[in-house]
């Protein structure tokens, strides 16, 4: 047990939508995620708050469903605080978000493919 | 004709690993169309073999092998209807999906195993082949009550419901979809409260599953439009999915009109029992 991925709740997906499902679902969020991110990063740069706190969101929502605790917890910080009046503690936020992101994948993909 | 329209903030550019060399075959007089479905699966990796009636398609189906049919609802001589009844006269099983201005109203339910609505969209069609295509078993026979995992596949069949899914999150969408297909539904989708009240109009639905944060015009939005638009026997029950576990979120939705609830992630339990609560509505 680590407080990366849940895995209780990973194997429960697993149980209720099917493992190889689950594999694509992974997939999918992986492919999805990047372009989150990079909408996360342009609201930043733009300050549009809406757009900064749907991205945070869809990345928070998410990283629930497959138990991702860590990216998860950091994604709903940035959605619930929304735009900080200092750009640059949003932009160190989303440097360590990414982090989050990248452990995540690994950490799914190698979950996903049992 | 078609036009195709694209898919809200999604794009489903390039080879995707579930449709990639999957046979589909298009039957359609129009000639736009058929070059709009060919082109368009071709770029998702799928062979698309084309016909333009339901003559070529039966004597396409002797020789070749599809997974899939898409099968227009108005051609001269054989209709789509009166083709896919003579498909499976044939021994075929393959799913046949209708395209049709009409929507599903056309068809009794069990020859086409969806629609696609016309002007088709982008994220409805791969939506609909992925949904019919993903499936990770060989279709299971009609009536296997209560699976191993504990998801009863017989619901739809005894509690029908006509399903419209709000959802814009590609992840949330396919696997609320897949478990809603686990239990015997299938489901429409809409990418925003704009699409879902398109959708409304467009044909009757007993439920919509509300995400709430939509782009465009958001979930609570589209409810206070529905809810002022249509008296509660002429609209669909509307049940919300948030990933909100905020004190207050519940009693928002409730007081935008939506009649239900349940969280994101979403559970099997909370949704089946959402979906018990729902009564389907007569006629339109």
């Amino acid at each position: 047990m680590n407080d990366v991925i849940d895995e209780a709740v990973f194997t429960e997906l697993q149980d209720t939508a099917g493992a190889e499902f689950v594999l694509e679902l992974v997939g999918t969020f992986l492919e999805e995620a990047p372009g989150l991110m990079a909408e996360l990063r342009a609201a930043r740069d733009a300050a549009h708050a809406d757009n900064f706190r749907r991205a945070a969101h869809s990345l928070k929502s998410n990283s629930q469903t497959f138990g991702a605790l860590r990216l998860a917890a950091a994604a709903r910080a940035l959605e619930l605080a929304g735009l900080h009046p200092d750009p640059a503690t949003d932009r160190q936020a989303i440097v360590a978000l990414q982090a989050a992101l990248d452990e995540a994948a690994a950490a799914l993909q190698e979950l996903a493919r049992g | 004709m078609a036009q195709l329209v694209p898919g809200q903030r999604r794009d489903f550019i390039g080879e995707q690993p579930v449709l990639k060399g999957k046979r589909v075959l298009v039957v359609d007089d129009n000639a736009t169309n058929r070059r709009i479905l060919a082109l368009q699966t071709a770029k998702w990796g799928m062979v698309a073999l084309t016909c333009e009636d339901g003559a070529q398609a039966l004597a396409l189906l002797q020789t070749e092998t599809c997974e899939l049919a898409i099968l227009d609802m108005h051609m001269p001589g054989m209709d789509g209807i009166e083709l896919a009844h003579r498909i499976r006269a044939g021994g075929n099983t393959l799913p046949l999906v209708l395209f049709s201005s009409l929507g599903r109203r056309e068809a009794q339910d069990s020859l086409f195993a969806a629609t696609l609505a016309k002007p088709l969209r982008q994220s409805q069609l791969f939506d609909t082949l992925v949904t019919l295509l993903a499936q990770d078993m060989p279709r299971r026979p009609a009536a296997t009550a209560p699976a191993k995992d504990g998801i009863d596949s017989t619901l739809g069949q005894r509690h029908p419901l006509r399903i419209l899914l709000a959802e814009d999150n590609v992840v949330n969408q396919k696997l609320a979809l897949r478990l809603l297909q686990r239990m015997g539904y299938r489901a429409d989708v809409a990418g925003n409260g704009i699409e879902v009240i398109e959708s409304i109009e467009r044909q009757p639905y007993d439920l919509v599953l509300m995400d709430v944060q939509m782009p465009e015009m958001d979930g609570l939005e589209a409810t206070r439009r529905i809810t002022s638009r249509w008296p509660a026997r002429d609209r669909p029950r509307i049940v919300a999915m948030t990933a909100n576990a905020m004190a207050g979120d519940r009693e928002q939705c409730l007081a935008a009109g939506m009649d239900d609830y349940v969280t994101k992630p979403i559970r099997v339990d909370e949704l089946v029992a959402a979906l018990g609560r729902i009564k389907p509505r007569q006629g339109h």
